[in-house]
């Protein structure tokens, strides 16, 4: 697992500086704007920014051919599928101690329009980013990359079509006039990406362990 | 047990293809390099694939060290050498990461005997490899193969694309991988002579089916190619013809035993090559 997760690493290491450099620029910018719209962009900036590498390495797997090699490799084939999602977390990961340590460190300086939403905002972006890769992952190993762009927007929709399902479920159940909705709204849609992310892994799995190379 | 590699009646049907391997079966003795021949589409590959576990066969047996093993065995993969006809490294990384990457995967890593490989193939270990030539991206994928102790080496036109320093010096290393009879090679190539200045058994293969498996020695030995008239080849005893090709000039037929050959018949030497065209543009008895 080491070894797949380095080779991620060093796949996409000059995009992964890239994606932290323009998230800590854009990042900062918004939160000096001061402006509660802003925070909530900045919320978001980090996770999008910061995940791309993650589906970077599918597409320099293939055009390389070490998404062949692999299946010579001494590695399970769940595991191939595993160090995909870790990863995936990992970067999801550092997108959130940038955009915590962000948020914070401005804070220290300058008043922040409200906490809460950045929280609030925070989560549901880290809900919508674990669906596009719960979605991204197992179409990507059945369609292979040359279907990237299509599997892209279906993951974006995806993703905002699971905020809106899970929005309504909640409404539906809980009602919008509950107290402390919106955090019980971030806090389930994390929850529910959490869940499905975990279901995309096991249908993963089952793809590759039939996939031939 | 005197082989370290066995395929048993391995076949392998395709959904979208007619293409199909049609029970395959050979074996590779210990410290033995075979030469795998054929045209492309043959199946060669496809062979190959089964035995490293890109493809899931659909039925027969593969045996490594004498083991039972199927395509998600990973301790087998462990005794496994690859290298594909392109190199499959992730090409932003130069050579020691790549190391680095392996040396996590691989049990029996050895890193000193990577370095020892990049430096006797004066591979530079800064550069991305996404900027190696095919000559050095080919003796790369080598090297990996040989630093972790693999006992079988599966080389799928490992040469093709190479000057022929680059090639012999590949060659020169498969000589030395099998010198002490522990390990084995299965090579494929285009190239026959490169086959015939390694190999000591050849093996071809044509739609899917293996026409000749027989050592070299055997092949220069007991075969002989004969160029006759349509008249000529009617007094050649049918029971000793394994294959004979039409041209415009008269008739190629590879025999086998020759002692029972007329004398009348002159016996020509010939290559390797040859013997590969007979069978794949001829017809086989």
């Amino acid at each position: 697992m080491r070894g797949l997760l380095l080779n991620h690493y060093y796949s996409t290491d000059k995009s992964i500086r890239n994606a932290l450099l323009l998230t800590v620029f854009v990042s900062l910018g918004l939160h000096l704007a001061q402006q509660s719209i802003a925070l909530r962009a900045a919320a978001f900036v980090p996770f999008i920014l910061m995940i791309q590498p993650a589906f970077e390495v599918l597409k320099h797997d293939a055009m390389s051919g070490w998404n062949k090699f692999v299946f010579t490799l001494p590695l399970r084939r769940s595991q191939l599928v595993r160090s995909h999602y870790i990863w995936l977390l990992l970067l999801l990961a550092t997108g959130t101690l940038i955009a915590y340590g962000l948020f914070f460190g401005t804070t220290f300086f300058i008043d922040s329009p409200s906490a809460d939403t950045f929280y609030n905002f925070s989560l549901r972006a880290i809900g919508i980013v674990l669906c596009m890769g719960a979605l991204s992952y197992p179409l990507t190993f059945w369609w292979g990359t040359e279907k990237s762009d299509q599997i892209t927007l279906m993951s974006v929709g995806f993703g905002l079509g699971m905020f809106f399902l899970v929005s309504m479920g909640l409404l539906l159940f809980v009602g919008a006039d509950a107290p402390s909705y919106d955090r019980i709204f971030s806090i389930s849609l994390v929850a529910v990406s959490l869940l499905v992310y975990l279901l995309s892994y096991g249908i993963s799995v089952w793809i590759y362990k039939n996939k031939e190379g | 047990m005197s082989s370290i590699l066995e395929l048993e009646d391995v076949t392998k049907r395709f959904t979208n293809s007619s293409f199909a391997l049609k029970g395959i079966s050979f074996s590779i003795p210990y410290g033995s390099i075979v030469g795998f021949i054929g045209e492309n589409g043959a199946g060669k590959t496809t062979t190959m694939g089964t035995i490293i576990g890109t493809l899931k066969k659909d039925d027969g047996v593969i045996r490594m060290l004498g083991k039972e093993v199927d395509r998600d065995q990973v301790a087998a993969k462990e005794d496994l050498g690859v290298v594909f006809d392109n190199m499959n490294f992730s090409k932003n990384l130069n050579a020691v990461q790549l190391g680095h990457v392996l040396s996590h995967i691989y049990q029996r890593w050895d890193a000193s005997q990577y370095r020892g490989y990049l430096e006797r193939f004066r591979l530079p270990t800064d550069k991305n490899i996404e900027h190696f030539s095919r000559g050095m991206s080919m003796k790369l994928s080598l090297a990996v193969a040989l630093s972790h102790e693999a006992k079988v080496f599966i080389l799928d036109e490992a040469t093709a694309g190479l000057d022929p320093v680059g090639r012999e010096e590949i060659l020169e290393v498969l000589l030395d991988v099998v010198k002490d009879k522990d390990r084995g090679v299965l090579m494929s190539s285009h190239i026959t002579s490169d086959i015939e200045k390694v190999a000591d058994r050849l093996i071809f293969i044509k739609n899917g089916e293996i026409l000749l498996n027989v050592s070299k020695d055997s092949l220069v030995s007991d075969y002989a190619i004969l160029t006759c008239t349509p008249e000529e080849y009617q007094s050649v005893p049918q029971e000793i013809v394994a294959a004979y090709r039409k041209k415009d000039d008269g008739i190629d037929v590879l025999v086998t035993p020759i002692d029972t050959l007329p004398a009348t018949f002159n016996r020509r030497p010939f290559s390797v090559d040859e013997v590969t065209l007979l069978l794949m543009r001829g017809e086989t008895k």
